[in-house]
């Protein structure tokens, strides 16, 4: 378990998220909801230790992260911001490969034997992602949609049993956000690992999240199964939003209430 | 040998296209500096450096022309490094140390030793430089805060003006017979060259060592930004510590010895980057190497076109170095743009 504890935030003077405590399972695929600004970013950074925490803390299998070291975090949690910058001279497969930092001792770049070794991995990222025939090309020269699977590759060749992702499936075509969420379920459920990723569109995190976790102002409002959390009273109060919910076999629809002209 | 998912060759961990351009540099700072070396006043052909010198052939060439070449190769790679460093570090082509004011910092020291204590030894000076560039540096970061790229480049450029006009008054300060070298020094040239200096600049030269092999994995991850660079493992504040440490010490101490190499730091790292793509240590000693090349260049320029003048490496890398430059970025684009 990856617990959150009584996480309180507050950047500058800002509270930003007030004694979250939720938990994200390894072997579940658990998905962030609600508005924009909410605290679904700053969650996922104060668990990497990105930024400080007033107050609470998180553990993993019941250690402190805040007593882990850097390296150690690292190879626990992988984690994908909503952008990453990238150098021009940067080729895919050598972008994929400084996921490998972690591992790496000062003098390891020395030597091949390993390098090899951890190179089976990062060409195992980008096959998932199938970016293995752009491999060669330099990162900013790819499509938006290929440069968000680059870097969910990325994520992937940190070989990291836990998966923290701020909208992999932005820049998606929906083929892609299908394809791409289907392919974090499946890590969650197939080799136990636990993934945490950050949504909007509820439909998306109906179909595929076994939990969700539904922030409103900085605060929890709700978190549970999907058919548990995906009302049309919780949206109402999470978004400001009129939903309807239509059940569509085992899956959940939500469909908005188109606003009228004023 | 072999091929990388990106389909380079690689030798060992190091793409055979780095390797290569890694060499040619190399072979290129060796011609040049052979060239450096035959000219001059006292006339030194290629022919007779296999043959017996005469005692003038001699002085010439151990006591005057080896040292400079020396020195140059060894400023240039120290200069060109400083930039590489600075750049990775905030992720901007344009950083340097005498953009960010680090030179500056430095600079005033010398010439403060210079007005107040003309005699002191040159072994001396050098840390006092160091740290007149590090105490800037310390401003810079305190100033910067989290500021990451352009807010430090920036806030170094403000430095950097202040500063510089500062030197500019202490310089009115500085004893008159001491004011050609003070010119010279100031235009950037190799006229102090010796063994001597060459002796008390080593150990600070050597520093690029550590610190490209310390320093270049880490520049390597953090391209991707700070915080993501951190997520991987990367002790970032503790690599801005060694950035600033180890480009500091590479430019003041180049600095003592050849005056301010205009634009060098920005130059040498941006054609090295342009040339193979490289990153990580190859990146930093590619750049390193186009310096030597691009300072053993100016110097074979400036004395092959004004035998008789003092010469400045300095003027001449502003003069003939960055038009040239810009041309070939210019080209890189268009070249870009077509394919």
């Amino acid at each position: 378990m990856l617990e959150v504890r009584e996480l309180s935030v507050t950047l500058g003077r800002r509270p930003v998220l007030h004694r979250i405590d939720t938990g994200f399972a390894a072997g579940e695929l658990t998905a962030l909801l609600g508005p924009n600004g909410c605290g679904k970013s700053t969650l996922l950074r104060a668990v990497m230790g990105l930024v400080e925490t007033t107050s609470g803390m998180v553990a993993l299998e019941g250690r402190p992260l805040a007593g882990m070291s850097r390296r150690e975090r690292a190879r626990r949690i992988a984690w994908m911001p909503q952008e990453t910058t990238c150098p021009d001279y940067l080729t895919l497969a050598e972008m994929v490969a400084l996921a490998g930092h972690s591992r790496r001792s000062l003098l390891s770049g020395f030597l091949p034997s390993q390098a090899a070794a951890q190179e089976q991995a990062f060409a195992r990222a980008l096959e998932t992602v199938g970016l293995t025939e752009h491999a060669a090309r330099p990162v900013n020269s790819l499509s938006g949609g290929q440069r968000q699977r680059a870097f969910i590759a990325l994520a992937l060749a940190q070989q990291a049993d836990t998966l923290m992702l701020d909208e992999p499936v932005n820049h998606l075509d929906p083929r892609y956000q299908y394809a791409i969420l289907a392919l974090l379920r499946d890590l969650a459920h197939r080799q136990g690992q636990r993934v945490v990723v950050v949504l909007h569109d509820l439909n998306l995190a109906g179909a595929f999240a076994d939990r969700l976790v539904m922030l409103r102002d900085g605060h929890v409002i709700a978190q549970g199964r999907p058919a548990e959390v995906l009302s049309s009273e919780r949206i109402a109060q999470a978004f400001d939003m009129q939903v309807e919910i239509l059940p569509h076999g085992a899956r959940l629809l939500c469909v908005p209430e188109i606003p009228a002209h004023p | 040998m072999r091929r990388g998912l990106d389909g380079h060759r690689r030798l060992g961990t190091v793409r055979v296209i780095d390797l290569s351009a890694g060499l040619g540099l190399t072979v290129a700072a060796l011609v040049l500096a052979l060239a450096s070396v035959t000219l001059g006043h006292q006339s030194l052909p290629l022919s007779a450096l296999l043959g017996p010198l005469s005692d003038d052939q001699s002085f010439a060439l151990w006591e005057v022309r080896l040292p400079r070449v020396v020195m140059g190769a060894m400023a240039g790679f120290a200069v060109a490094l400083s930039g590489a460093l600075l750049q990775g570090m905030v992720r901007n082509p344009l950083a340097d140390p005498g953009l960010l004011g680090l030179s500056q910092g430095a600079m005033l020291v010398l010439l403060l030793c210079l007005v107040l204590a003309p005699g002191l030894p040159a072994g001396w000076i050098t840390p006092m430089a160091v740290c007149g560039g590090m105490a800037v540096a310390g401003l810079l970061m305190a100033l910067a805060g989290r500021a990451e790229g352009l807010g430090l480049l920036l806030l170094g450029l403000g430095m950097e003006s202040t500063l510089s006009s500062a030197a500019t008054i202490l310089m009115l300060y500085a004893p008159p017979e001491a004011s050609t070298m003070l010119a010279q020094w100031m235009a950037g040239s190799l006229f102090r060259a010796s063994w001597d200096s060459i002796a008390t600049f080593g150990p600070w030269a050597a520093l690029a060592l550590p610190a490209l092999v310390m320093l270049g994995p880490g520049l390597s991850v953090l391209v991707l930004g700070d915080e993501r660079a951190a997520t991987l493992g990367l002790p970032v504040p503790l690599l801005r510590l060694g950035v600033m440490l180890a480009a500091v010490s590479l430019s003041a101490a180049a600095l003592q010895w050849v005056g301010p190499l205009a634009f060098l730091g920005v130059m040498a790292p941006n054609l090295a980057g342009a040339m193979t793509g490289a990153s990580g240590r190859a990146r930093l000693t590619l750049a390193g190497l186009t310096g030597s090349v691009l300072v053993l260049g100016a110097d074979v320029l400036s004395r092959g076109l004004e035998p008789g003048l003092v010469m400045s490496i300095g003027l001449t890398l502003s003069v003939v170095g960055v038009p040239a430059f810009l041309i070939l970025l210019r080209l890189r684009q268009f070249a870009a743009a077509r394919s």
